[in-house]
């Protein structure tokens, strides 16, 4: 493959779509950049995974930037969760040598599916206990506890949550994880909904802190893939450079865009690399 | 420390683990294009000195936007020892180790594949 400054430009241009549309989301962008890689530029499954881990990671860093300084991210409850799901990438990364690129295919394509629906039936969000504006948070990010409270722009409120099961987020972590590392995605299309249905966690944050740990689940990962030699440095770099913008310009978008119709907009479009990857994936 | 200088030294680690790769990725195309074209290839990661020695300037370029993706994965590693050493500062010793853990899969991480 020879990268002209067009092709360079069109994978920039790939990046900043899969960032913005990661950031506003909180599923990092992975799930974008893997079926335009190797479906429209024909890069191998392997590398292209590589690739958008590189693209994950940037995703994680440009946007948890802006996400811890407004409060949206609690960085104890990311922390808990990445012990599970940096075991998982690492386990996904070692795994992932041993499978061959059609099972890969086949698995994308299978975890894209799951994704719309996930998000497609997400619920209606029950914002937990409120606090008038002015008041003090109790224990925002506060030591030794997960609890936060975070302000809603929209309703402009103080809110207050506190984190429950954290067993069962940790499990849905680990299996994050996995699937980080055998199919170059952040993970945080189950991260999200586990944390928003499974622990009452505001849907706001979950996305800010599910997008704050997946840097961790796809670094976990893509160190295996670097020392494999699969990463290949200057087909990742525009791509990582437009996810950095495309990132930035998905958080300023997220205080005031529809999630309801970019989640439409995103599973349509999941929906159909399904069934290219599908297509990819019997035809080898 | 209070929560509100942890979260500034969280954000000013990010910001500049972000730009300093971008730096790296865009001087690493840059290099690499002075011959007319991109030719991209696997770069191991324990590889990335010997490619910067050869002397050809796309294996330079190559070098340099490996040390990007290097910079960039490194990130999130450095961003979790920062907040092991914030929190014990902080005397909130359960969140310390739990990042030490974290940091100690990234560290088998990063050697597993060495071999």
């Amino acid at each position: 493959m020879m990268l002209t400054p067009l092709s360079l430009g069109a994978l920039a241009l790939c990046g900043a779509l899969a960032g913005t549309f990661g950031a506003l989301v909180g599923v990092g962008g992975g799930v974008l950049v893997v079926p335009i890689l190797t479906l429209a530029f024909g890069v191998d499954l392997r590398v292209a995974t590589a690739t958008s881990l590189v693209a994950v990671v940037a995703t994680s860093t440009a946007s948890g930037s802006v996400y811890v300084r407004t409060g949206l991210a609690n960085m104890r409850l990311g922390m808990s969760l990445e012990i599970a799901t940096s075991v998982g990438g690492v386990t996904g990364g070692l795994i992932a040598t041993s499978l061959s690129t059609s099972v890969l295919a086949r698995i994308f394509a299978i975890i894209m599916v799951v994704t719309a629906v996930l998000m497609l039936r997400g619920r209606r969000e029950r914002l937990p206990a409120r606090l008038s504006v002015g008041a003090t948070p109790t224990a925002t990010d506060g030591t030794g506890s997960l609890d936060g409270s975070y302000f809603d722009e929209r309703e402009k409120t103080l809110v207050a949550y506190h984190p429950v099961r954290l067993a069962l987020g940790s499990a849905v972590a680990f299996v994050a994880g996995v699937l980080s590392g055998l199919l170059g995605v952040g993970g945080g299309f189950l991260k999200v909904p586990a944390m928003h249905l499974g622990m009452r966690v505001p849907l706001r944050v979950a996305a800010a802190t599910s997008n704050f740990m997946i840097g961790v689940t796809a670094a976990s990962s893509l160190f295996v893939y670097f020392a494999r030699g699969d990463v290949q440095p200057l087909l990742a770099a525009p791509v990582a450079i437009g996810v950095a913008g495309g990132s930035l310009v998905g958080t300023r978008m997220a205080r005031t865009a529809s999630t309801t119709v970019i989640k439409y907009v995103l599973a349509a479009v999941m929906f159909a690399v399904a069934v290219q990857m599908t297509v990819k994936g019997s035809g080898r | 420390m209070s929560v509100a200088s942890e979260r500034v030294v969280v954000e000013r680690l990010l910001q500049g683990g972000m730009v300093v790769s971008t730096l790296l990725f865009l001087g690493g195309m840059l290099a690499a294009s002075s011959e007319g074209r991109i030719t991209p290839r696997g770069l191991p990661l324990f590889a990335i000195a010997a490619a910067a020695h050869d002397g050809n300037a796309g294996h330079v370029g190559e070098a340099v936007a490996a040390m990007g993706v290097l910079v960039l994965a490194a990130t999130p590693v450095v961003r979790v020892l920062a907040l092991a050493w914030l929190w014990a500062r902080e005397r909130d010793f359960r969140f310390m180790w739990i990042s030490l853990a974290v940091a100690a899969v990234l560290a088998f991480s990063i050697l597993s594949g060495k071999g």
